[in-house]
Parts: structure tokens; sequence; C-alpha cells
């Protein structure tokens, strides 16, 4: 098949064993790749109930045909598994240059199931693969592993995927670093490769990939990378990378501050892209093939050093460290993000625990003493020593290294309130009381609360946003009107397809020039299969739904439940943005039980769900998924 | 004159000035005007259709309040506090 390498890899870790599988070609055509891929494997292959820390879970690391050609944004690799931090089917990507080499080493997924006795990691070199001891790095930041791995292998071309401590030591939201770079941040993932005693993942590749119409895609990639140069689309993004999106949040009032009480903070503009490039830019970085080149490097010395080898923070990271905990000094927010990288953090859950954290000291639920010490608002010492005491897992690092579900219920006295996640993920950077969209989004995505399922609501509210898929009509982004049809169709075009095939998000925003036409007839290049736009998004559907069932079947295990039991429980948002915001450029604005649950009935109605959130047999048989229908009936 | 707030757009045009004060009483009036003192700004704001780039949100601040400005370059902005541009940023 072209644009695959038709070959999976398998490592069972208890055994030590590893061999190679045919990728099932009607499976790719079905699913893809990436999360697609990831998620008909583990539907078929995990059992129900299982704990994400066991051996029985698994983790596949998938790329998907845009993966080798030159496409802008064509170089991602997709993590999928059982999440510790939520229970539920997670998943999480990442960029660089680690998803085009595992590519060229031969494989299209790397499938990773049991628990190795000892620390190892994962060498694949062009079709051969080993696994090689790692106690010595074992308790090694992910800097420190990646380093001595490359030296080990002799070839500075290696690329890595590692996980840092927190990994090590199980804490719920520890991510999978690429690079010490790039990083698949959410769901927990991290701590799963810790759980197996997995260290690192090691490739390099030489091998070339064979796509149907390379003329074409020639063609095509000359015309978009003209579009990016040229048209300003991609201007800002470049300037400033995702930093841009820092000043405008805070104008619109959807900046989370101090635990998302406010929407916005007096001190962004010590903080915004403009701060950010006059204290601690150091340069950028790119992914293979794109002439954005986003990537932030950043450098600071003294009190509060970060260095330019490692990521640099983005919009996620500067709030998260900056306005949610009220911290003004770019510097912190770099240093934060540094600890994170070598921790191997989830840079967003790790700031919500935080905030948390911060607000529990406050109201004097958590003491000095659980603490080790003062945790007020702004604190650069209180957020490092927090940052530490979560990856070694120290006092009160213990339980908020649980996410804050769990530690809100193992604290108790009402701190359930201000935990602020969904279905167990901690929120991201983006309060939905000024953004609907955002709203329902959160509140349904199968992995917990997740801003790169849906387009953001910013974007349609202007004409012609999106008209091949029917968005042509202004939308404020305060309403709920229309916002389930948009929500429906961005999880399944750009959530779901985006990570399957798997390419960069950011450059299908409008009016960036990825449209839905150049990217479907990018597959079509590709692969030569020939689809519309109709199909590519019903692909999408069939990769959500599955996702979906996934989640029903998981529910089953809940005492009480059964088949047909319902989800619209999961499909829920914190208490805290039932309150009206008081200020700023969403004032007003709030998200009642009542309206979200309008949004959700027609949302369910959209997606052919019943009232209960869950895919009705007539559903999965139009999308050709009849084979599960057992799993969902009553 | 109209104040005018740059969020996060043309630090390359600007040299990193984050606003300036300008003539002009509509949208085309203010946006030449901002050419003039910082060329190039023109090109990027306005596309080849002759229309307000939509890569772009500008707001206006009256009375405290600050609200989207419609997309009309011919439209008079009217007594205002502030125009303030910045990038239609919409995740990340």
């Amino acid at each position: 098949m072209k644009g695959y390498n038709g070959r999976l890899l398998r490592i069972d870790l208890s055994q030590h064993k590893i061999w190679e599988e045919d990728l099932d070609l009607g499976l790719a055509r079905k699913f893809v790749g990436g999360r697609g891929l990831g998620v008909a494997i583990l539907f078929r292959e995990l059992d129900n109930g299982i704990d994400p820390f066991s051996p029985q879970n698994k983790l596949v690391f998938a790329v998907g045909p845009f993966e080798g050609p030159p496409i802008p944004g064509g170089s991602r690799l997709v993590i999928t598994g059982k999440s510790p931090l939520t229970g539920l089917l997670g998943d999480s990507d990442l960029g660089g240059y680690f998803p085009l080499e595992m590519k060229r080493a031969g494989y299209d997924a790397i499938i990773v199931e049991g628990k190795s006795d000892r620390p190892v990691y994962l060498w694949v070199k062009d079709g051969c693969a080993e696994l090689r001891d790692a106690g010595v790095l074992w308790g090694r930041t992910t800097f420190e592993a990646q380093n001595a791995i490359i030296g080990e292998l002799g070839d500075d071309k290696v690329k890595v995927v590692t996980i840092g401590p927190a990994g090590e030591n199980l804490v719920r939201y520890a991510c999978i670093a690429g690079e010490v770079r790039y990083f698949a941040g959410r769901s927990g993932l991290g701590a799963v490769m810790g759980s197996k005693n997995l260290k690192a993942i090691a490739v390099r590749g030489t091998g070339k990939i064979d796509i149907a119409d390379p003329e074409g895609l020639s063609r095509l990639v000359r015309e978009l990378n003209h579009a990016i140069r040229t048209d300003g689309s991609c201007d800002s993004l470049a300037k400033y990378g995702t930093w841009n999106s820092t000043a405008p949040a805070n104008l619109n009032g959807i900046i989370p501050t101090k635990n998302f009480r406010f929407t916005t903070f007096d001190k962004t503009s010590e903080i915004d892209g403009d701060a950010m490039l006059r204290t601690i830019y150091a340069g950028h970085r790119t992914c293979p093939w794109c002439p954005v080149a986003c990537r932030r490097v950043v450098k600071s010395d003294g009190q509060y050093p970060a260095s330019p080898d490692l990521g640099g923070p983005q919009y996620e990271t500067v709030a998260a460290f900056g306005s949610l905990l009220l911290n003004s000094d770019p510097r912190v927010i770099a240093r934060a993000n540094e600890l994170c990288n070598l921790y191997g953090l989830d840079t967003i859950s790790a700031g919500v625990s935080i905030a948390f954290a911060m607000e529990c000291y406050e109201r004097g639920t958590l003491s000095r003493q659980e603490l080790g010490g003062d945790l007020k608002w702004g604190d650069p010492g209180g957020i490092f020593r927090m940052l530490e005491d979560i990856t070694y897992r120290r006092g009160a690092g213990d339980v908020l290294a649980e996410g804050v579900m769990r530690a809100s219920k193992a604290i108790g006295k009402g701190s359930e309130e201000w935990a602020m996640h969904v279905k167990g993920m901690e929120l991201p950077m983006h309060d939905p009381r000024g953004k609907k969209g955002q709203a329902i989004s959160y509140a349904t995505s199968m992995k917990g609360a997740d801003h790169m399922e849906s387009m953001h609501d910013e974007a349609f509210q202007r004409e012609s946003a999106l008209p091949q898929l029917g968005f042509a009509v202004p939308m404020s982004r305060k309403d709920f009107q229309g916002k389930p049809r948009l929500v429906k169709t961005m999880q399944d075009y750009w959530g779901a397809m985006a990570d399957s095939l798997t390419v960069c998000k950011l450059l299908m925003i409008p009016p960036r020039p990825f449209s839905p036409q150049r990217v479907v007839d990018a597959l079509n290049y590709v692969t030569g299969w020939g689809i519309d736009l109709e199909e590519f998004v019903r692909i999408g559907e069939r990769i959500y739904n599955l996702g979906r069932v996934f989640l029903a079947r998981e529910l089953r295990r809940e005492p009480g439940s059964g088949k047909g039991a319902s989800l619209r429980h999961l499909d829920a948002l914190p208490a805290r943005f039932s309150e009206p915001l008081a200020s700023g450029g969403s004032q007003g604005e709030r998200i009642s039980p009542e309206d979200l649950d309008r949004a959700l009935n027609e949302y369910y109605e959209l997606r052919g769900w019943n009232p209960g959130g869950i895919p009705t047999a007539s559903k999965l048989q139009e999308l050709e998924l009849q084979d599960i229908v057992g799993e969902i009936a009553p | 004159m109209t104040k005018v707030r740059f969020l996060s757009v043309f630090p390359d045009l600007t040299g990193g000035r984050r606003e300036s004060e300008v003539e002009g009483r509509t949208l085309r009036e203010i946006i030449a005007s901002l050419d003039e003192a910082f060329p190039g700004i023109k090109a990027r704001m306005i596309g080849p259709g002759g229309t307000l780039y939509p890569g772009f949100m500008v707001l206006a601040t009256r009375g405290g309040k600050t609200e989207p400005c419609r997309p009309e370059l011919d439209m008079e902005i009217g007594d205002v506090d502030e125009v303030i541009i910045a990038p239609v940023a919409a995740g990340g």
C-alpha cells in the first residue's frame, strides 16, 4: 500500500521478545494511522477494565501516511494507550524528527506490551530492533537519558523518545519527551512506559516510502509552502509561535487565572508574545518540512536558568505557569517549563495541579507542614518545590502526582469544587465560558479536557471560515448556537483525522492554507485512495465512534452498570464554570448545567448517539463498525 | 488622533513598539496612516481582494468596554479610546 511501510513492530517486554507483523491493510484503509490505528488495535486487544499500570496495558506508537513525503507539518507521532489519569483510552502526540525517523526505520507502528523485569530501552534501526539495558539510565532526567543513549549508539542522527523520573515514579500525568524538544504531554502515557520499565525508544532509519502520485504531491506542497510564506496567515505564528495566543486570550477574557477563578490577568503584558521576545526568546526551531518554525527556543540565566538545548514553553505552558498561578515572570515560566521537560511532566496537568494546591493552601485545606513550606500564589520557590515533590512523590506531592481528581478525593474538605478536570484530565488554558464550542468539546472528548479536539470558536466568528465543511456564517464565540454541529464536525475532521494522518493541526486552522481540500488531495496523492472530503470526514467519525464505544465498554466494570449504561454523567464540566465571569472580555459568561445539557442533547442527536451518549447500532453499521455492535447492545 | 495598540502583531515592522497614535476616521484610513509610520502594515492587513485579511482581530475600546469592529474598511470607527489589532489565535 502506498504511503505505508506495511509493517508493525511488536515488543513483548515480559518475554523480551520482538517480532514483526504485517499491517492489516484493511485496517489502515478504515482507520488510516496514528490515533485511528492505535484506537483500532487497542479496541481489539485490550481487555475491559484492566489497570493502566498493569502489564496487560499496551502502548501503540504510530505514525501515518503523511510521514515520509515532504508535507509541511507531516511529522507527528501519536501514542495511544489506556490512560492512568482517566482510566479511559488516552492519546497524545509529538512533532519533531522522531516520527519521520521511525517511519524511515521501516514501521508504521510499534506496539509495546507486557512489563520488563528490569529497565530497558528499545533500539530500532532500519528494520532491526533490540532491547538494551537501561539500568544506568533509570532515575536520570530526559536530557541525560537521551544523551547517554545517543552516546552509547554512537550516531548523533539517532532520535529518542524518553521518560524522566516522573514517568518512572508513575506520576499519572508524566509525559513522553521527543528529543527533549517536542512533547506528548497529555494522558499520562509516560507513566505507562514507566510501569513497563521502558525508559526510551531510539530510532534511526534511512528507508524511503513509496507514494502514489509524487508529481501531484510535489505540486501541492509547492503551492502550500508558497501560501504559508506569502499569504500572511502564518506570520504571527512564525514570529511568536503559540505565544501569539497569550494577549488575545487575555483580551477575550479566556486566559485561566488563579485556578480558573478569573479569565483576565492584569500582568499579561509581562508574559505575552512581545514580552517573551524581549526577555527569554533565543531563537526558533521547526519540525521537518515546515516553513513556519513555530517552536520557540528560550534562554535564561542566573536565578532561573533555562537552556536553549531543550524545548521552550508554548502558550499552554505560559498560561499554566503564568496567569493560572499569578506569576508574571517569563524566567520563572521558562524554568518551570524546563523542570517539567527534564522530569518528564505534562506542563498543563502540572500547572493545574499546583494551582489546585495553591487554592488548597489559601483556603487552609492543605497546611504549610503538609506542603513542605508556603505555597502562595505566584511564588517561584513554591512552584519549583512542588514540581520536584510531585516528580519524586514527596509529602503532598505524592497526592498531587495522582492528578487533581484523585487528589481532591483524597484531601476532601470540599476541594473537589476547585479540582479543575474533565474525566480526570486537567483543563487546558482556554476557559470555556468565553468559547462555548470548547465547552462541548472538553465535555465530550473521550480522553478528558483536551484543547486539540475541536477548532476553537474564535476562528469561526467571521464569514466563510470553512465553507467546504458548511461553516460560512459567523458564530459568536460566546454562544452555544451552532456549536454542537461545529464541534462534531471538527472532532471528526480535525481532532481524529489530523491525529491519524498524522499532521500538525495548527496549519489546518483557517485562514491558514492547509484547507480541507488540500488535506484530502495530499492524502490521495500519497495513498492513491481517491476519496472525497465527505469520506474523509466519515473516517474521522468512525475513529471517534470507536473511541466512544471503548469508553462505553469500560463503563461496564462500574458497579450497577451494564451494557447500554449511560455515559452522560462523564460528559460534564467543573461546577466553577457555572459561575458568571465578573469582568473582562467574557464578562457575564457562564455555563449552566441546563445550557450544557441542551447542547449535549443536540450534539448526541447529530452524532447518532442515544440520550445516554452511546452510539446507536444503526450509527455503527453506517460507519462500517457492525462487528462491534454487540459491545453496546442493551 | 486614534491610539492603536498592537498585540502580538508586526514586531518586525514596528520595531517592537506596542502602540502608536495615528489619524483616521475609518479602518482604511487608520491602516493607511499606520502604513506611513510602519511601512508594510497595509500589505499585511488588506488582502489581494481589497478586504481586511481574516487572520486579524480588530477591536475598539469605548468607555472601558472592548468589542470587535465589523470587518468593513470604510465604516467610521467613531469616538473610541483605542483600536486594538491582534491575531486570530484559535488554540495551540
